[in-house]
């Protein structure tokens, strides 16, 4: 693993403005990603968990380029020497970028056409970058059979498919063109439960064997910590704490990550529900509160909350946390359930 | 017609609150008859909640909206659903006229559902207040005034902040969370002895979920209603019910109370299911175990165990010619497989095991 990340982002952001009236004028702005800083490590998989609204989704699509980030930086590397902002880059550049990185989704009915072949599918980021079409078929032939499709498989269309098949079909179609980075938007979530354990299990086989970097984006707080090296969760378009997987979960330096932690109701009739439930509504990334966006709902916010918004920082070796007080608070994390 | 499953339908507990005794419920389709529900059974006691877990398609839905007798007009539906009364003899709802007031009573009245997606279930053109007070107009009073008493109530006891304000407003000027609360309390308002939750926080964030099952306890707590609590999520399961019925292609295989259940599950399918999911506090590194295959889709289904071609343990000649029926094979836990001489037993199998093996 070389020193230098293969992704640093720097102060991203992502503004949608707010019009209002007969002639458009913009009345504000909602911050979905607010000035976002992380790095990706090579052969990491780093999970960006969150609530609904929380900016996790934003931010995987502006780093992919597949929205255009409102300002900010993301230097990606994908070899020694080739290193492009991708927040900043021209088309030209992105197109040169683009084999190298690539995104499955979570919805796999919608994400794939109903008119090609499963084939097609995974050949077409090929041709679109011009791969000779030679190698196109014995390319896409190893792909689907590394994802676990057979190539009798290869000549029908997605309609054949159930929803874990057809992730297979969204993955061997993000891989088929080498990429080193790969951005998964909740890619179980929408697969049942028994499923969802195949989809998983192929998702980290193809990570450790291609050496492939990760940015896995979920609410399942239980998928998360199962895939990921190190966890960022976002509140409102801010990465509030940031650390490796097991050190978040076990001892959380951030109160938002302590009762995000809390709610995971447990597999296990005899544990102890010790849900720390928050009070009103998750701030608003139009017209969020003054000083920490949590502190409405902090059971631990002091004056210093409201006045003052806390920066992400070291709290530990490799532990970043964006509240004041996350030396001296001792919070919960999750207590695994005796067998 | 594949076998009923023979084995009679709870313990001996007190008088239950709603019993299904073989219900089949069949989507005739143009590929060929859909076997939504096959001969199910279960009981559900007075302020308790039974757990219905399942993944797509296993036929907890129809379960549920059979009950109400909600579900899709080309369903047949056979076997008896009987809902309970101190003072009068039980309703049977299969049998009932869709014009019938019984039904008008159990709609909503004596029974209540919540559904997973609130935005869907509201209507978008009338205000929160006018949706709940109808249902209190329907079940409770005719008096007007009384009706937005009632409605005020009933929100400000699902934590509704300002329920006055609240009534004059639209579903969608409501977050999620808030939205679930006025589904919760649009169920409630008739004072439901039942109520069917078919996957109530699926759509919900995990911190709104905790507090949607919070409340739905403390309800449970204060009105004493018996819950039929629908779900593919295993924690929330856990949680929430004191029994809990596995679904798999349209039958339950195991059935069991919640604690036996979770610590030793009897059928492969649910060994499978909990293997699955990744626990929280538990990271290992090591892939999980997965239950190979697809979820089937049980149209044309053959005379033989839905679980046969993933199951791990599988006895070929046996799971494949015949189907298992449910019954005890441990104290008061009930799977529906071969592997347990009392299933077996039951079938009448016991000479095709001997020729197997």
């Amino acid at each position: 693993m070389s020193a230098e990340p293969l992704l640093k982002v720097e102060g991203l952001k992502k503004y949608y403005p707010i019009e209002t009236g007969l002639l458009r004028k913009v009345t504000g702005h909602v911050k979905a990603v607010d000035d976002v800083s992380f790095e990706l490590r090579r052969g990491e998989v780093l999970g960006l968990v969150g609530e609904s609204g929380c900016g996790k989704t934003t931010l995987g699509r502006c780093i992919i380029r597949a929205i255009d980030p409102t300002a900010g930086s993301a230097r990606f590397l994908p070899a020694p020497g080739e290193a492009v902002d991708l927040a900043q880059a021209d088309r030209a550049a992105l197109k040169r970028m683009r084999p190298h990185m690539n995104m499955v989704f979570q919805d796999p009915y919608s994400s794939l056409s109903p008119r090609m072949t499963v084939r097609d599918i995974i050949a077409e980021p090929l041709r679109a970058h011009g791969v000779p079409e030679a190698q196109v078929g014995p390319k896409v032939e190893r792909m689907a059979q590394m994802c676990g499709l057979n190539t009798a498989q290869l000549t029908r269309y997605p309609n054949a498919f159930s929803g874990g098949q057809r992730q297979r079909i969204c993955i061997a179609r993000a891989l088929v063109t080498d990429p080193v980075l790969v951005v998964a938007d909740e890619p179980v979530s929408a697969l049942d439960v028994s499923i969802q354990a195949q989809i998983l299990n192929l998702l980290q086989r193809l990570q450790r064997e291609l050496n492939l970097s990760f940015i896995f984006v979920a609410h399942d707080l239980s998928v998360v910590e199962h895939i990921a090296d190190r966890v960022a969760v976002m509140y409102v378009g801010k990465i509030i704490e940031l650390a490796d997987t097991q050190d978040l979960y076990a001892r959380p330096r951030h109160p938002y990550t302590e009762a995000l932690l809390s709610a995971v109701p447990k597999p296990d009739p005899d544990s102890v529900d010790e849900t720390i439930l928050l009070g009103g509504e998750v701030a608003s990334a139009a017209n969020p509160p003054s000083g920490c966006y949590f502190h409405p709902r902090c059971r631990y916010a002091t004056d210093k909350c409201k006045a003052e918004a806390p920066a992400l920082r070291e709290v530990s070796p490799g532990h970043l946390s964006a509240c004041h007080f996350a030396e001296t608070l001792q919070l919960r994390g999750v207590t695994p359930d005796q067998d | 017609m594949s076998q009923p499953n023979v084995a009679p339908p709870v313990p001996a507990t007190p008088q239950p609150l709603l019993e299904v005794k073989n219900l089949r419920v069949v989507l005739p389709l143009l590929e060929g008859e859909l076997v939504a529900s096959d001969g199910v059974s279960f009981a559900i006691a007075p302020g308790k909640t039974l757990g219905l877990v399942g993944e797509s398609g296993c036929g907890k839905s129809i379960t549920a909206q059979s009950i109400l007798k909600i579900a899709p007009r080309i369903a047949r539906t056979t076997g008896q659903i009987l809902l309970h009364h101190p003072d009068r003899p039980p309703t049977e709802i299969v049998g009932l006229d869709k014009s019938d007031p019984a039904l008008l009573r159990v709609r909503g009245g004596e029974c209540a559902i919540i559904f997973q997606e609130p935005m869907t279930s509201f209507s978008p053109v009338h205000t929160i207040g006018n949706q709940i007070e109808e249902t209190i107009l329907l079940h409770r009073t005719r008096d007007k005034r009384e009706a937005r008493q009632l409605a005020i109530a009933i929100l400000q006891k699902v934590g509704i902040p300002a329920p006055a304000e609240a009534l004059r407003k639209y579903p969608y000027h409501l977050s999620g969370g808030m939205r679930q609360r006025a589904m919760i309390a649009m169920a409630l308002a008739s004072q439901p002895r039942l109520l069917i939750a078919d996957e109530p926080t699926t759509a919900l964030d995990v911190t709104v979920q905790a507090q949607v099952l919070r409340l739905m306890r403390d309800l449970q707590r204060d009105m004493g209603m018996a819950i039929l609590y629908i779900s593919h999520d295993l924690g929330v399961i856990a949680r929430m019910a004191d029994e809990v019925a596995v679904m798999y292609m349209g039958s339950i295989v195991e059935y069991a109370p919640v604690r036996d259940l979770f610590r030793a599950p009897r059928h492969p399918y649910t060994r499978g299911l909990m293997a699955s999911v990744p626990r929280i506090g538990k990271k290992s590194g090591e892939p999980l175990e997965s239950i190979p295959g697809n979820v089937p889709i049980p149209i044309n289904k053959p005379r033989a165990c839905g679980f046969f071609p993933r199951c791990p343990v599988a006895i070929k000649g046996v799971c494949d010619t015949a189907v298992p029926p449910l019954v005890e094979v441990a104290a008061r836990q009930k799977a529906a497989c071969f592997q347990y001489p009392e299933v077996v037993a039951a079938a009448g199998l016991d000479r095709e095991i001997a020729n197997v093996r």
